[in-house]
């Protein structure tokens, strides 16, 4: 019987000013795969201000010391004129769509996510007694310590007779006294993420809610969740992340689920599917020739590519 | 009785109305020329903000299409297709569409074909793009155009296949630049079927307008609908947008919403019935009140796709 399982991977790079590289996606080696069908692809350029703001949460250095906060409460101070990267996709060894790069927000055709839920393309079935296991990586500053997965929700329906099913978890805290520190991993463990005995299940979706302090901002400190199928395969990957410890927390945690950015759909009707020995490439560009006066004009750019991996059981 | 293939075509009027009056679209507007039925989908509208400074703030920020205009639609020998007369919001406000948020820096304005448009082998597309921002030294950034589209038929045959150019350096007011065509050609094998289209008007657009504090806006971006506008014609076959009145991006593609719009440009648009079709010779009437104190600019569009036999 076919099965497809969700994977999320991410890549997380750093580009100098001129500079090309690729980042090569492929899913997840499951034996006896067949065909992967690519769902969509999310690009986040990562602001200066979202790094350098102390008022953003901003976890690398204070903000320069010419700063000012506009009307807006932003940051001010000095800021690349342009934020954006150069890109183009296509299949290893079967080239790119595109001769030339263009700028990313170009090949932006979903909007953004209204509620913390990844739909998958293809519902992922769960067999009686088997269960789900998923648990959060408190991301942030080690002093932010106050955002913490509250809850994951797998949405989805019986097979037996077509009725709505949802298997579930919560982490129990003790209100907003409770605090965890980053890196600290809370299990969300439940048997109601259990696939009931008497039918199969068919899960369409995954969300989440997490619990937040009105002094931390989401975006900088929030958890990693993660999930772990019954055979130990987690959903979310990050693939590689640039040498030098640069890469913040945020940038390695922020929503898979739920992309903080707007979509590039791809999908099996649009022709974006797979075999198993294909891999998806893109390739970005940073549009900078050299380093500004008082801006650094390396881009860190993370790319994290969803879908679905249609398998054979045995 | 050959096979029907489908063309886009959007026609522009740029019009404005005094104070207080009601006034007819020119009649040659939205005529259909051809020989072929032109299906409508849409009218859109965008307003035009003037944003140089005035004696009232408040006035000088107008420019809105939202509440202050009135509608009338009918089609020449057939007679009308509202029977009453509404405001834009009543009329152009449809919203069993959620429109897409258009922002500075990831989101396009994108444009769905509500049919398959095909694109020949070697064949391809002009496109024109024109800094129209109405903000005094408004400059756009890399403006671009990413159509999406397959080669092969549907199912697991389908091929994704993308056209895309970009002007790679800022285009400053009131000016324009043909976008590279090398990348805007089918040079498969086969023909390629057209799905979307995106366009931007720029990745962030850097504006040396001041705020009313004295302070400028810096890098905050507004890419209003019509801020840049575009001209797109396939090399061969008949043409999109014959007008050579370039025609602003959200008149194009109407289904988006800019991220940042105090004035309620728009886009707006009007759904026509379905089966609503202009045959040749026919021509869609448009009589537009204004109900304001002061005279207001539009752009309207019309499109639909020409059922070319």
């Amino acid at each position: 019987m076919t099965n497809y399982l969700p994977f999320a991977q991410r890549e997380i790079l750093e580009l100098e000013p001129a500079e090309i590289k690729h980042v090569r996606l492929s899913s997840f080696g499951v034996e006896g795969s067949s065909r992967v069908i690519l769902q969509d692809l999310a690009v986040r350029v990562f602001g200066f201000n979202e790094d350098y703001s102390p008022d953003r949460g901003g976890d690398i250095d204070p903000a320069p010391a010419q700063a000012s906060t506009d009307e807006w409460g932003w940051a001010g101070g000095p800021e690349r004129t342009v934020e954006y990267v150069l890109m183009r996709y296509g299949w290893d060894g079967k080239g790119y769509l595109l001769e030339e790069c263009q700028p990313h927000g170009e090949f932006v055709n979903g909007g953004r996510t209204l509620s913390p839920t990844w739909r998958f393309i293809k519902p992922y079935r769960i067999d009686p007694g088997q269960r789900l296991r998923a648990h959060g990586v408190q991301g942030g500053r080690a002093e932010a310590q106050s955002l913490f997965p509250g809850g994951v929700l797998f949405f989805g329906k019986r097979v037996k007779d077509g009725r709505p099913y949802h298997l579930y978890a919560t982490h129990k805290v003790g209100g907003r006294a409770e605090k965890v520190a980053n890196n600290a991993v809370l299990d969300l463990n439940s048997d109601n993420l259990r696939c009931p005995v008497d039918s199969p299940l068919l899960i369409y979706g995954v969300s989440y809610h997490m619990l937040c302090d009105i002094n931390n901002m989401v975006t900088t400190n929030s958890a990693l969740i993660q999930v772990v199928d019954p055979n130990e395969r987690e959903w979310f990957k990050l693939a590689r992340v640039p040498a030098g410890n640069v890469v913040t927390q945020r940038q390695a945690t922020e929503g898979w689920i739920d992309p903080p950015v707007s979509l590039i759909n791809l999908g099996e009707e649009r022709g974006w599917i797979q075999e198993k020995d294909e891999t998806f490439i893109v390739e970005l560009e940073n549009p900078y020739t050299d380093q500004g006066e008082t801006v650094d004009n390396t881009l860190t750019v993370s790319v994290t590519l969803r879908g679905s991996v249609e398998v054979e059981d045995a | 009785m050959g096979e029907t293939k489908f063309v886009p075509r959007w026609l522009p009027q740029r019009v404005t109305i005094p104070a207080g009056a009601t006034r007819p679209l020119p009649a040659s507007g939205f005529a259909n020329t051809e020989l072929w039925p032109w299906r409508l989908h849409w009218m859109s509208v965008t307003g035009v903000p003037k944003l140089e400074t005035d004696e009232d703030p408040r006035r000088a920020y107008m420019g809105g299409v939202a509440s202050r205009l009135t509608w009338q639609l009918g089609i020449s020998q057939k007679g009308d297709i509202n029977l009453r007369t509404l405001t834009t919001d009543a009329m152009l406000g449809t919203a069993f569409r959620l429109p897409q948020k258009a922002d500075s820096t990831d989101v396009p304005f994108r444009f769905r074909f509500p049919a398959e448009v095909v694109l020949p082998p070697d064949s391809g597309l002009v496109a024109r793009v024109s800094n129209t921002y109405q903000v005094e030294n408004g400059v756009i950034h890399s403006p671009g155009i990413l159509v999406n589209g397959y080669h092969g038929s549907r199912g697991i045959d389908r091929e994704p296949a993308q056209l895309a150019a970009y002007g790679p350096a800022n285009l400053g007011p009131k000016s324009a630049i043909p976008l590279d065509a090398a990348d805007l050609f089918n040079d498969g094998g086969d023909d390629m079927l057209l799905h979307e289209m995106m366009l931007t008007g720029g990745c962030r657009l850097l504006s040396t307008y001041e705020g009313q504090n004295g302070d400028p806006f810096g890098t905050a971006a507004w890419p209003f609908g019509t801020a840049h506008s575009w001209r797109i014609n396939p090399t061969t076959g008949i043409e999109w947008m014959p007008d050579p009145t370039p025609i602003p991006a959200g008149n194009i593609a109407p289904w988006n919403r800019p991220q940042y719009d105090p004035w309620n440009a728009g886009p707006r648009a009007y759904v026509f019935p379905e089966d609503t079709v202009l045959d040749p010779t026919q021509r869609l009437s448009v009589k537009v009140g204004n109900v304001d104190d002061v005279a207001i600019t539009l752009n309207v569009a019309l499109f639909g796709l020409l059922e070319v036999q």
